[in-house]
């Protein structure tokens, strides 16, 4: 016989309260442990999904515009570079794809124009089989459009260029904008094989689509062109963890400045001999201040003279009203002919001055002072084009020669300038082909693009702005033009004496010397560090899913805590003999704590395997919503189990600690026992405090004792209750977040009410008044043993707080009332957003026909409100993506849109408009949704949100207002206008926003959208579909929360079973006396199920009470959808099935005879 | 002497003395329960006190035990005065010198016969294993149920149990035995057994023995009897020479 084994001896005897006091250490280790690997997994599989996605690329340079794809071989051939990277060249654009012969389509595509050298950067990969119009693709693609190799895929995707949709010459057409690939299926690409290739940590897994790089060039017009290089390392032991630093990124943006040549920054300069000068031109067509500057550093730097060059096509010169011309280039007066001719910019009444050269002098009729009517075009954003006309006076007449007869000084315009002939021409206006003349055919044979009138700049400018004004209204264009916003190209007239060709060797270093890559939006991101610090999560989920898990651990805690103190109890006249044995309480203490750390240890080693099920059921849980098309999944599983040891190591010590911790509050209540009631056997804790013990309590005595006394005070709970009131106060006026609010005050209402149920227990007792009913008898019963009964009760109240706050927290906008602007909707009943920019206006009948609705289509549009915004894309801001954004999703917000006053927000919407500080002029107006700012961004109203723009500039978005619940959860909302300084090269809008009226169908809209726009992968969906989305992720993590409310219900029956059985039991002497009295077996039943009743009763109430309390601010705010006959049901349910467990246990404790119990006694 | 130490009873006469010992539950206004009560008694003597429910009989054991203390008096066994030891020294001074046998036999259930009675050798952590395993054996064959040694206390009669909880008692060979109505729980030829096994014992190992008795049957096969009235012990006399005494029970 040892210490050890008598342990042991007590361990398997009383196995029965063992077993759930190992129960409830065990929840609670499996649930903390659970929760910490939820936080691993996620974590990890983001992490992994990065790593997966990048392969050994370290770093990227995506442009918004085109560029020679040899620039990824020269930058690795810079010193600095090479030997140690691999580059790869490649063209990303965003498409939509649809089987060739199903209905099945997909928007969104990220298609991918690669070579060999792409496949490098992916340890393992191979290059998928090359064939013409053949593409491999990637398995989340896929598996949405159930494709395998062989079958064919419709891609199309945007080849519209580079120049700005506001522009004249800019393509709009759908048949110019939109080319249609019909392609192969090669090759699924496996996910670690740089299938899942993508710029962005999240979630969603990217749809791929992978094409010969030249052949998607060509497919898009820009051969021999790329719009990212990505960069890694060639030797790459250590690419899967490590990420370089900042001083890289220096190295390799300067080796990228010493190999860029002029075309990378979408520039050529052209020489032009007839007017002894290089015209600087870009694929973009307009300068911007930036690339102006650097020329004119550049010129003076080579001692040349810059100046700036516009051309317009004017579709009507008219003379009188007998002659004019059809169609003719205008331009700016060249600087070779301005010693010769001045124009002066006249301000009305008397017109600017013309020159027009000798061939349209002569078609005119005109001379020198006579006025002119030039019309030229203004594109609209709904497609038109709208005629313009100033009028202008001849200020002379040029001959058609030297400067004047320069084909150059109109920069090539794809569609214009290639044409042999003016019935040649391509351009994405209307040309009356019937109006043209033979003459004027003649001249465009002789001369090309020359143009046939000069004007001055300030004319040009004037012209330009108008156009650019035109659509400045409806978010193309938007703000002030800039100054070179109107400049066609850069003229550089070298110094006297030196050839054009000398200059142009001395030009080029200079100009690329100012011309840096920074300076043309050519940044590299350290994109792998950036991914993997987006990796991290914008949500902690260990400490989400800890949490939600408290009131859980909460009551297991109790449940093993209070068993071992009743257990300790049950024990005393064992303690007493030991005592009278000369065992020293100490002694004794440390031997019961030696059982209460084994039952821990036993607890914890069985919680540990138990809370790696309970995080894989989790993970489980999430995969399948995850997995869900609507939430972005592709059926596939984004996290995967990650265990780590720490996890582990944390989560068993937190279950031991917390074990430990209630085994010691267990036995402690030895110390508050005098030894001659231990050796009584009268375990009198639970029964009323004696005199003598009322006196101690005045004269000092322990710790314990005080707190004892003062946990059994009314006091205390009305106390618990002013706080919980202020908690919800504070929660309330937003003083504290509300999600402390809830569990601050639920815990004090909760131990409000179980110190109140405690206080009227002992009240019950102490009244002694006469027990004249059953119910009476079960009363003063459950009241005899208190803390028995406050452990049911206070079990129940967990499990019912839990289900009943989650309960009311859970929101369905199924049946929400999308017509109401108010609503989280807006008033919109369905969205839409396109894979490429509409270059037509969706918002009027003009521009759907120009989109080729047909007029049956169109009727679907019959009182139909449309917006189209234009969008930046970037990172949802949504609890839809797991990763931390980055770079967040913008939407423009036009002044039609603002004045539409949709959504339930205080701030007026024009203030989008306006700076919202005057002292930081670069600080950016914007409104988010609440719950995005809040959870996802975690910034408070008026907080401010900065990220990088494009090149490189520190953007910073003040978030001035907030929009609950809206369908604007996934992206930030700024001005149109802001949204155009930030992204310039931002072209048409792709989201769209439509408001039905009441009683017409969505669906017909909904489907003239899907018909009409299936090439440009239109994506239309209800908005109660959206605000479904993204209520399920509260959904979803509620349907877990009410997961661990069951738990905490079956630990508080299962505690309650055993808090009955060990009642019975105890008082079998007591029972069978009374059958002695004559009390039938049933009546000595129905005594013990009403005693548990009304433990089950107080118990229900309780959590009932406190959860409708705590979520009190949720339900008075308006935006709560509680489903109460649902609550209702739940709380039925569980009373139901406590009534059942309570007869069921009361029956099989009092199977027996009673009196049988009474002979035993 | 210290109360760490352990007087063998078999190699010394020692002696037990209670002079005017009081106790007053809940002073200054509580019931006095004892009032001067005094005894003496030597090693091998058996006293046995009588009186009526609430007299302080058990009250009286406790304190010579020290398990609970005097208002005032003293109490000493030989050298050692019980009344001023500390909790610990009181742990050792019973865990060295004292055995209680009570009326409930308080055997705990989880351990086997032999396990319960070698239980309190535990409590003295240099106490050779294998030495008290010898003596417990001894214990169960000189109280008669080394046959049940591996019976759990369920599966004895109450005889069985309460021999058990002698011997349990005897463990650490106390030199005093407390024992509070012992026979209570047991039948008429149970409790002569039990009584005439104190005797015995205090014969032969020299221990004195106490018992709290409402039997004055049994008590009369004890050295002395002491009756208990008002917080006062009276002596009885000796219980051969006292007819009354062995008339039969004094209360039921």
């Amino acid at each position: 016989m040892t210490r050890w084994r008598f342990v042991f001896r007590s361990l398997c005897h009383y196995w029965r309260t063992h077993a759930f006091i190992v129960l409830g250490i065990a929840v609670a280790t499996a649930v903390i442990t659970g929760s910490l690997l939820v936080g691993d997994s996620m974590a990890a599989s983001l992490r992994e999904s990065v790593l997966q996605r990048l392969g050994s690329i370290q770093h990227v340079l995506l442009t918004p515009h085109y560029f020679p794809s040899s620039l990824a071989s020269r930058l690795t051939d810079q010193p600095a570079l090479k030997g140690k990277n691999k580059s790869a060249a490649a063209i990303l654009t965003q498409g939509a794809a649809r089987c060739a012969d199903r209905e099945l389509a997909i928007s969104k595509v990220s298609v991918l124009g690669v070579d060999d050298h792409y496949w490098q950067l992916f340890p393992g990969a191979m290059p998928p089989p090359q064939a013409p119009a053949a593409a491999a693709i990637n398995q989340a693609l896929a598996d949405d459009l159930h494709l395998k190799p062989g079958m064919d895929i419709l891609v199309s995707v945007d080849r519209s260029g580079m120049v700005s949709n506001d522009v004249l010459f800019a393509k709009r057409r759908r048949d110019e904008t939109l080319t249609v690939l019909r392609l192969q299926i090669s090759a699924i690409i496996p996910d670690a094989h740089g299938g899942n290739f993508g710029l962005q940590a999240g979630s969603t897994p990217p749809r791929n689509l992978f094409i010969p790089r030249e052949e998607l060039a060509e497919s898009l017009n820009q051969p021999g062109m790329a719009n990212v290089v990505l960069l890694g390392k060639s030797k790459s032991p250590a690419w899967q963890c490590g990420a370089w630093g900042d001083a890289d990124i220096a190295s390799i943006q300067s080796a990228l400045a010493s190999c860029a040549t002029l075309p990378d920054y979408g520039l050529k300069l052209v020489q032009s001999n007839a007017g002894h000068y290089l015209s600087l031109e870009s694929s973009a067509l307009l300068f911007n201040n930036a690339q102006f500057a650097a020329t004119q550093q550049a010129a003076a730097e080579t001692h040349a003279t810059a100046t700036t060059a516009s051309v317009y096509l004017a579709t009507r010169i008219q003379h009188g009203n007998t002659s004019e011309i059809a169609y003719a280039v205008i331009a700016t007066l060249p600087e070779s002919l301005r010693p010769e001719f001045t124009l002066q910019c006249a301000s009305p009444p008397f017109p600017p001055g013309v020159i027009l050269n000798s061939w349209a002098a002569e078609d005119l009729k005109a001379k020198r002072g006579d006025e002119l009517t030039l019309t030229y075009l203004i594109p609209t954003p709904a497609g038109e084009y709208r005629d313009a006309t100033i009028r202008l006076t001849i200020a002379g007449i040029i001959a058609l020669s030297g400067p004047a007869a320069d084909q150059h000084l109109t920069p090539d315009l794809n569609g214009l300038t290639d044409a042999k002939r003016i019935e040649e021409w391509k351009l994405p206006f209307p040309v009356d082909h019937n109006r043209i003349t033979a003459r004027d055919e003649e001249y465009w044979d002789k001369y090309g693009p020359t143009p046939k009138l000069f004007v001055a700049p300030e004319t040009m400018q004037k012209i330009w702005s108008r156009a650019s004004s035109e659509g400045s209204d409806t978010a193309l264009r938007g703000g002030e033009a800039a100054p070179s916003d109107w400049i066609t190209s850069i003229h550089i007239t070298p110094p006297k004496n030196i050839s054009l060709a000398n200059f142009e060797k001395q030009l080029i270093p200079a100009l690329l010397n100012h011309l840096t890559p920074e300076k043309n939006q050519m940044l590299f991101r350290p994109i792998r560090e950036q991914l993997l610090a987006s990796a991290t999560g914008s949500t902690d989920f260990a400490s989400l899913f800890l949490a939600m898990s408290f009131f859980l651990v909460f009551a297991a805690v109790a449940l093993a805590g209070t068993l071992m103190r009743l257990l300790v109890e049950q024990r005393a006249s064992e303690v007493g003999l030991m005592l009278a044995s000369g065992w020293r309480r100490r002694a004794i203490t440390s031997l019961l704590l030696h059982e209460g750390a084994l039952l821990a240890i036993i607890g914890t080693i069985l919680g540990l395997p138990a809370g790696i099920l309970y995080h894989i059921a989790i993970l489980k849980t999430l995969n399948h919503w995850w997995m869900q098309p609507w939430a972005g999944g592709a059926g596939t599983q984004i996290l995967t189990v990650h265990i780590t040891p720490q996890s582990l190591a944390f989560g068993a010590l937190s279950g031991l600690l917390l074990g430990i911790l209630c085994m010691i509050w267990g036995v402690r209540s030895l110390s508050r026992i005098s030894l001659l009631r231990l050796i009584s056997g009268r375990q009198s804790l639970t029964l009323i405090p004696t005199t003598n013990q009322a006196q101690g309590l005045g004269g000092g005595q322990s710790l314990g004792s005080l707190a004892e006394h003062v946990f059994k005070s009314s006091t205390t709970a009305f106390l618990f209750a002013l706080l919980a009131l202020a908690f919800l106060l504070a929660s309330a006026a937003h003083i504290i977040p509300p999600e402390i609010g809830f569990f601050c005050s639920g815990t004090a209402i909760l131990l409000a009410m179980l110190l109140a149920a405690s206080s009227l227990l002992s009240t019950a007792i102490r009244r002694k008044r006469e027990v004249a009913s059953l119910l009476a008898l079960a009363i003063r019963n459950a009241a005899a043993s208190r803390r028995r009964s406050l452990l049911t009760i206070g079990l129940l109240a967990c499990a019912s707080f839990i289900l009943v706050a989650v309960a009311a927290n859970r929101r369905d906008y199924s049946h929400l009332d999308t017509s109401d602007k108010h609503s989280g909707s807006g008033g919109f009943t369905l969205t839409a957003t396109s894979a490429v920019p509409l270059h037509y206006d969706l918002a009027t009948p003009q521009g759907r026909k120009l989109l080729g609705f047909s007029p049956q289509e169109e009727k679907a549009f019959t009182n139909v409100t449309v917006f189209a915004l234009p969008e930046c894309p970037g990172d949802d801001t949504s609890c839809l993506n797991l990763a931390k954004p980055t770079h967040p999703r913008l939407l423009g917000i036009t002044h039609e849109f603002a004045q539409w006053q949709g959504f339930s927000v205080n701030t007026p919407w024009q203030k989008l408009f306006t700076d919202p500080d005057t002292h930081q002029p670069d600080i950016i107006p914007a409104f988010a949704d609440a719950d995005s700012l809040q959870w996802i961004l975690k910034l408070p109203l008026g907080g401010t949100y900065q990220f990088d723009a494009p090149d490189g500039s520190p953007i910073k978005l003040k978030i001035i207002a907030t929009l609950p619940g809206s369908i604007f959860a996934s992206e930030l909302l700024i001005s149109d206008a802001n949204l155009k300084k930030i992204y310039p090269k931002l072209n048409g809008a792709t989201r769209f926003l439509f408001a039905l009226p009441k009683n017409t169908s969505e669906q017909a809209l909904a489907d003239a959208l899907r018909t009409a726009l299936a090439d440009q992968g239109i994506e239309v969906r209800t908005t109660r579909e959206i605000l479904n989305s993204y209520i399920s992720v509260q959904n979803v993590y509620l349907s877990i929360f009410l997961s661990l409310g069951g738990l905490g219900l079956l630990l508080g029956t299962a505690g309650m079973i055993a808090v009955i059985a060990r009642s019975v039991l105890e008082r079998r002497g007591e029972l069978a006396l009374m059958a002695a009295a004559g009390f039938k077996r049933a009546t000595l039943i129905h005594l013990i199920t009403l005693e548990h009743l009304a433990l089950l009763a107080a118990g229900l109430f309780s959590g009932t009470a406190a959860a409708l309390l705590a979520v009190a601010p949720v339900l008075t705010s308006g935006h709560a959808d509680v489903q109460w006959h649902q609550l209702a049901a739940t709380l039925a349910t569980v009373a139901v099935s406590g009534i059942i467990v309570c007869i069921i246990s009361a029956k099989t404790a009092i199977a027996r005879n009673p009196m049988q119990a009474l002979h035993e006694e | 002497m210290t109360p760490t130490q352990n007087l063998n009873p078999e190699t010394q006469n020692f002696h037990l003395s209670a002079i005017d010992v009081t106790r007053q539950f809940d002073p200054p206004s509580g019931p006095w329960v004892l009032q001067q009560a005094s005894l003496e008694a030597s090693a091998g003597e058996t006293i046995a006190i009588v009186g009526p429910s609430g007299s302080g009989k058990s009250t009286l054991l406790n304190i010579i035990g020290s398990l609970d203390s005097a208002t005032s008096g003293s109490v000493r066994l030989d050298t050692i005065d019980i009344t001023s030891l500390s909790p610990n020294d009181a742990a050792t001074y019973r865990s060295k010198n004292v055995g209680f046998v009570f009326q409930d036999h308080h055997l705990l259930p989880q351990l086997t016969g032999l396990e319960n009675v070698l239980l309190p050798s535990l409590a003295i952590q240099s106490r050779d294993r294998k030495v008290a395993y010898q003596r417990a054996s001894d214990l169960l064959e000189r109280v008669g149920v080394s046959s049940r040694a591996r019976a759990f206390p369920a599966e004895l009669s109450g005889g069985e149990r309460q021999r058990l909880a002698i011997a349990r008692a005897l463990i650490n060979s106390p030199q005093l035995l407390l024992c509070d109505e012992p026979t209570g729980n047991l039948d008429h030829d149970n409790a002569l057994k039990v009584v005439d096994l104190f005797v015995e014992l205090a014969r032969r190992q020299g221990i004195i023995v106490i018992m709290v008795t409402h039997n004055l049957e049994l008590a009369a096969r004890f050295d002395k009897c002491l009756r208990l009235h008002e917080g006062r012990l009276q002596s009885v006399g000796g219980t051969s020479s006292d007819p009354a005494l062995r008339g039969g029970e004094e209360e039921t």
